[in-house]
């Protein structure tokens, strides 16, 4: 029977350093801003790459049918709260939000306020995307590795 | 005037809807359901996955799973509602 090297799969998920030095809280705040990052900077590229490429794409698919109309709405708190779990994006998106469309501007040409719930709610799931993507980084950071 | 005053007499990608270009899109709005259901499973079936290998097929799997469930759910829905409009409407 061929002996094959079985070290990648019991190996820690992290670095042992990540737990002890404070890095891996700090990959939870860089994985915050940028989703995925947090996995990248533990050293989980895969995963991380796959995070920051899903997260990024929804965020984004929400605002080219939307535009910045689907962010921070006066109404909907809830999914402006769910919005910004997604970092970067929401923090720009809404800062040009509010110079583009402030509270009290018209509607665009050819309003279509299905397409602007469901615009909200693809920027609001990839906020928490992220906040479950930061969930699992929260676990990967303190767990010990094995012995 | 705010900066971004003057680019809006176009359409600006991410910050314009879709929809003030693309007359007609509402309409398809439920075809939005797939790329949203794709997207949300590959996210948990990575964070299911801690070396995230092998995930392409489980993702797709899932995604027809959800999307399954989700069509039974509105049908049985469609049915109670129905039911209880026809109910509501009937004179005792």
């Amino acid at each position: 029977m061929p002996i094959t090297d079985n070290s990648e799969s019991i190996q820690p998920r992290v670095s042992v350093g990540g737990s002890k030095s404070g890095m891996g809280y700090i990959a939870i705040a860089v994985g915050w801003l940028i989703p995925g990052a947090g996995h990248l900077i533990m050293g989980q590229r895969k995963r991380g790459v796959i995070f920051l490429v899903a997260i990024h794409t929804l965020f984004f698919m929400g605002l080219l049918v939307g535009g910045v109309r689907a962010l921070d709405r006066p109404r909907q708190r809830l999914w402006t709260y769910s919005q910004y779990m997604a970092g970067w994006p929401m923090l720009a998106g809404a800062q040009i939000r509010g110079r583009v469309y402030p509270a009290d501007a018209p509607h665009p040409v050819g309003f279509s306020p299905l397409l602007q719930e469901v615009a909200t709610a693809y920027c609001g799931l990839a906020g928490m995307l992220n906040l479950l993507v930061l969930t699992d980084l929260f676990m990967v950071v303190t767990q010990e590795p094995p012995l | 005037m705010p900066a971004f005053a003057v680019p809006l007499i176009g359409w600006i990608p991410l910050i314009n809807p879709l929809y003030s270009q693309v007359p007609h899109l509402t309409p398809w709005w439920i075809l939005l359901i797939f790329p949203l259901v794709l997207l949300i499973s590959l996210v948990y079936k990575t964070v299911r996955s801690p070396e995230g290998q092998n995930i392409l097929l489980p993702t797709i799997w899932f995604s027809i799973r959800i999307l399954f469930y989700m069509a039974i759910i509105s049908i049985a829905l469609q049915v109670l509602y129905h039911v209880v409009t026809r109910l509501s409407t009937t004179p005792l």
